[in-house]
C-alpha cells in the first residue's frame, strides 16, 4: 500500500489548504523544528484513527489541532484526506472536524473504495484491514521514540504482549488464530448434534441428554469465560493507560518527592537557624563587655607596666639606702658584721651600680592603683569568640537554605503544570485495576478448571455415544467429522508454532542482514531474537552485547522495523520523523543509503542540523521528491518542492 | 545611682532619634534580646574605635539609668581610663559615644556585612 495523496486543510501548522502528490520511492521533508514534520506525521495518524498522542505521550485535543491563523479567520473545522492505492484498488479517506461553540462534536469519517462511499460500519474494518492502530507504530514512527522499541519489547508483560501481538499481526499470525477458532466452532456444532442425535435414540437417551447438558453447561461456562477475559483486557487497558498517562509524569512524581525533602530540609535549616541565632543573642547580651576588655587591654598593660616600675624604683631606692647606711655605720645594717676594706670597696662598686632614683619615680600612684583595680575586672569572657564561630554557622546554614529554597523554587516552577489531582486519580485507578485484574485472574484459573471438568463430562458422554454405535450411519459420519476436526485442529496448533518459529528465525535473519548494513561496528556478527522479537547484538565471540548506546538502540530498532516490513504479509508506507537524532555520520549515511530498500514508500522528515545537503548527496539519486516545510509566520507552514533536485 | 557617678553628671542616659533608630535596627538585624545590650554595644564599640563621640547638643530621649545600665561601673571605669575628653562627666560622653558606636555598627550591618567580621577587627585591633 502507497500514499497518492495527502492533504491537510487548516491542520495544525498548515494554513488553508495544502496537498502533496505522491508515488512510490523515497521522499525527503526538509524543516527546521516547530515547522511541521511532527504534524504531518500525525495528520496521517489522525486521519487513520481520530487521535494521536504528542511526544509527551498525552492525547492532543482537537481545539489544538486547528491552525491558530485559520481560528482567528473565524475558520471552525479542519480536515485531513489520504488517498491510498492497495494493489489496484484505490481508497480515499477523509477525517473532518467541526468545533462549535457548544463542544467538540466527535470526527466525521468519510471512506470510498475505488469510487463508491463505505458505510460506518465498513469504515472501521476498512482501516484496520489497511493499516490497524496497533501496527501502526512500525510504519509511522517518531525517530525520537525509536529506543523504546527495545525498552518496550523487555518491559511489563502487558505492555511487552501487545507489541507482539503487533507484530505478528503484522506477520499474518492471525490467520492460523482465526483457523483454530472457526475449527473449535465447528467441533462445538458437531458435538452438538451428535449429542442431539444420541438422545433422540431411545437407547442412548439418557447419555444424550447428559451430553447435551454438558455441552449446555460448556457454552456458558465458555461465555463466562469469555466475559472475564473482556474484562480483563478492559483492566488490562486501563492499566495501560494510565501507565502512559503516569509514564509522562515519572520524573515530576519523583521531582515532586524530592521537592518535600528539599522543603522538609529548608524547614530544618530553619529550625537550625533560628536556635543558633537565639544562641548567638545569649552570647551578644555578654559580647560588649569582651570589646571592652579589648578596648583597655592596652591601659591596664600600660598601668601594670608603670606600678610595676614604681615598685622597682622602690626597691632600688632601698636597696641604695642599705648600701650607703651600710657604708656609713662601717657595718652591714642586714647581718650586723663590720666591714673590712674589701667589703666596703665591694659596696661603693655596688652603690655605684645602683640606679638613683627620683621621689617621684618612687612614689606609689594610687590613682592607677584603683584604676588598675577597676579595669581588671573587665576580663574576656569568651562571648565574642563564640558570636564569630555561630555567625560563621549561621552564614553557612543562611546559604544552604537560600540554595535549598532556590532548588525548590526551580523544582515548583518546573512542576507548576503537574495536574497533580490527576495523577493521584490516575495513580488510584491504576491501583484498583490491578486489583480487579488479580481478582479476574484468579477467577478465570477457576472457571478454566471448571470448563475442564464439564469438558470432560461432555467427552465420556460423547465416547458413550460413539461407542455404542446406536446412531447407526449418521452417528459414525458425525464421529468421524469429529474426529477429522480434531485432528485439523491439532495440525492447525502445530502449524502456528512452526510458524511463528520460522516466522522469528525469518525475522531475526533479516533483521540481521539490515543490522550488518546499518552499523559501523564490525565487531557485531548478528542479531538474536526473543519470544517477543526483542533483539540483542552478539558480538564475534558469540556474547551479548550488553549497555548498548541510545544511538545502537536506534539501528536495533530500525533494523526490526526494516525486517517487520520485509517479512509482513501487508506492507505499507514507513514515514519516519526525526529518527538521526542520536545517531553518528557513519550510521546515518549508512540508513540513508538503505531507505529506499525499507518499504515501497518512504517518507524522511529531517531538519537540517540532523540531515545536511552534503549527506543527501548520497541518495540524491533514490529520492523521488524533496519537499521543504517553508516557515510564513509564526502561525503558518507552506509545503514547498525544493529547486535542487 | 551607681558610687561612681559624679554630682554634676547625667543621671538618665538617652538617645537622639538616629541613636534609637540605630539601636532598633541593630537589635533587630542581630536578634538580641534587650535594647541596652545594644547600648552597651554602642559604647564598648565607640571606645575600641577610639570614636569620636556624637554632637552633644542634640535632643535625646532618656532611655536608662546611668545605674542601671552601667551598674558594676565598668563603662564608666573605662571612659575615665581610655579617654581624656570627659571632662569630669563620663556619663555625659557615654551617652555620646554610645550614639557614635551605635552609628558605627547600624552603618557596618547596612552594608549586609557580617557582625563577625566586625567583631574580629574589634578584637584584633589591639593586637
Amino acid at each position: 500500500m502507497i500514499i497518492t495523496s495527502l492533504k491537510v486543510k487548516d491542520f495544525g501548522i498548515f494554513y488553508g489548504s495544502q496537498q502533496l502528490s505522491l508515488g512510490p520511492g523515497l521522499y525527503v521533508i526538509h524543516g527546521r523544528n516547530g515547522r511541521g514534520k511532527t504534524t504531518l506525521l500525525n495528520a496521517i495518524r489522525w486521519s487513520l484513527y481520530g487521535h494521536y498522542i504528542d511526544r509527551q505521550r498525552r492525547p492532543v485535543a482537537p481545539v489544538v489541532m486547528l491552525n491558530r491563523q485559520a481560528r482567528r479567520e473565524g475558520t471552525n473545522g479542519f480536515s485531513v484526506e489520504l488517498r491510498l492505492q492497495e494493489g489496484s484498488d484505490q481508497f480515499l479517506i477523509r477525517r473532518s472536524q467541526v468545533l462549535s461553540g457548544a463542544g467538540v462534536p466527535p470526527s466525521q469519517l468519510y471512506i470510498e473504495h475505488n469510487g463508491y462511499p463505505l458505510t460506518a460500519g465498513e469504515r472501521e474494518r476498512v482501516v484496520t484491514q489497511l493499516l490497524s492502530e496497533r501496527v501502526s507504530r512500525f510504519f509511522l514512527f517518531d525517530g525520537e521514540q525509536l529506543q523504546n522499541y527495545e525498552l518496550l519489547l523487555s518491559q511489563e508483560e502487558t505492555t511487552s504482549q501487545m507489541i507482539k501481538q503487533g507484530i505478528e499481526e503484522i506477520l499474518g499470525l492471525p490467520v492460523l488464530d482465526n483457523a483454530l477458532f472457526d475449527l473449535a466452532a465447528v467441533r462445538t456444532e458437531l458435538n452438538r448434534r451428535l449429542a442431539r442425535q444420541a438422545r433422540a435414540t431411545q437407547q442412548l437417551q439418557q447419555v444424550g441428554m447428559r451430553a447435551e447438558q454438558a455441552q449446555s453447561e460448556l457454552d456458558s461456562k465458555q461465555a463466562d469465560i469469555a466475559g472475564l477475559l473482556e474484562q480483563q483486557r478492559e483492566q488490562e487497558r486501563i492499566i495501560r493507560e494510565r501507565d502512559d498517562f503516569l509514564q509522562q509524569y515519572e520524573s515530576s512524581l519523583e521531582q515532586m518527592k524530592n521537592l518535600e525533602a528539599l522543603d522538609a530540609k529548608v524547614v530544618d535549616l530553619r529550625t537550625q537557624r533560628d536556635q543558633l541565632r537565639e544562641e548567638r543573642a545569649d552570647h551578644l547580651h555578654h559580647v560588649w563587655r569582651d570589646i571592652l576588655a579589648a578596648a583597655v587591654e592596652p591601659k591596664v598593660r600600660d598601668l601594670q607596666q608603670r606600678l610595676e616600675r614604681s615598685e622597682q624604683a622602690r626597691a632600688a631606692q632601698a636597696a641604695r639606702e642599705q648600701v650607703q647606711r651600710s657604708l656609713l655605720e662601717g657595718r652591714c645594717v642586714v647581718c650586723g658584721r663590720d666591714l673590712d676594706a674589701d667589703h666596703e670597696s665591694h659596696l661603693s662598686e655596688e652603690l655605684d651600680r645602683l640606679p638613683e632614683v627620683t621621689e617621684g619615680e618612687a612614689r606609689p600612684d594610687p590613682e592607677a592603683v584603683t584604676q588598675l583595680a577597676q579595669l581588671s575586672r573587665i576580663i574576656n569572657t569568651g562571648h565574642a569568640e563564640a558570636v564569630i564561630r555561630l555567625d560563621r554557622s549561621l552564614a553557612e546554614i543562611g546559604s544552604e537554605e537560600l540554595a535549598r529554597k532556590q532548588e525548590a523554587a526551580q523544582l515548583r516552577q518546573a512542576l507548576q503544570n503537574l495536574p497533580e489531582n490527576e495523577v493521584t486519580h490516575a495513580q488510584r485507578e491504576r491501583d484498583q485495576a490491578q486489583q480487579r485484574l488479580g481478582r479476574l485472574l484468579v477467577a478465570i484459573e477457576e472457571a478454566e478448571r471448571e470448563k475442564g471438568g464439564i469438558e470432560d463430562r461432555l467427552r465420556r458422554a460423547q465416547d458413550e455415544i460413539r461407542r455404542s454405535g446406536a446412531g447407526g450411519g449418521q452417528q459414525n459420519h458425525l464421529s468421524r467429522s469429529i474426529d477429522l476436526t480434531d485432528d485439523l485442529h491439532r495440525v492447525f496448533d502445530l502449524a502456528k508454532g512452526n510458524f511463528r518459529d520460522d516466522l522469528r528465525i525469518a525475522v531475526e535473519t533479516t533483521a540481521t542482514e539490515v543490522f550488518k548494513q546499518l552499523t559501523n561496528e564490525p565487531n557485531y556478527s548478528r542479531l538474536a531474537i526473543n519470544d517477543s522479537y526483542g533483539l540483542q547484538i552478539i558480538d564475534a565471540n558469540d556474547q551479548v552485547v550488553v549497555g548498548r548506546s541510545a544511538g545502537q538502540e536506534q539501528v536495533v530498532a530500525l533494523a526490526l522495523i526494516a525486517a517487520l516490513n520485509r517479512n509482513a504479509t501487508r506492507r505499507g508506507p514507513v514515514m519516519m520523523d526525526t529518527p538521526f537524532g542520536r545517531l553518528d555520520p557513519t550510521h546515518r549515511t549508512n540508513i540513508l543509503r538503505f531507505l529506499s530498500h525499507m518499504a515501497e514508500q518512504v517518507f524522511l522528515l529531517v531538519h537540517g542540523g540532523e540531515v545536511t545537503d552534503e549527506d543527501l548527496c548520497v541518495i540524491r539519486a533514490s529520492i523521488n521528491e524533496h519537499f521543504e516545510l517553508r516557515r510564513d509566520d509564526t502561525d503558518r507552514t507552506t509545503i514547498i518542492i525544493r529547486s535542487d533536485q | 545611682m551607681s558610687p561612681y557617678m559624679t554630682r554634676e553628671d547625667r543621671g538618665q542616659l538617652g538617645l537622639s532619634e538616629q541613636g534609637s533608630a540605630d539601636r532598633e535596627h541593630i537589635k533587630e538585624d542581630l536578634g538580641l534580646k534587650d535594647l541596652q545590650d545594644a547600648y552597651r554595644l554602642g559604647v564598648a564599640v565607640a571606645l575600641a574605635k577610639q570614636l569620636p563621640p556624637a554632637p552633644g547638643d542634640v535632643r535625646r530621649t532618656t532611655a536608662y539609668g546611668a545605674g542601671v545600665l552601667d551598674a558594676d561601673g565598668s563603662l564608666r571605669a573605662s571612659i575615665l581610663a581610655l579617654r581624656d575628653d570627659h571632662d569630669g562627666r563620663p556619663y555625659a560622653l557615654l551617652e555620646r559615644l554610645a550614639e557614635a558606636g551605635l552609628r558605627d555598627l547600624a552603618a557596618h550591618l547596612n552594608e549586609g556585612l557580617p557582625i563577625r567580621q566586625y567583631l574580629t577587627a574589634l578584637l584584633t585591633q589591639g593586637l
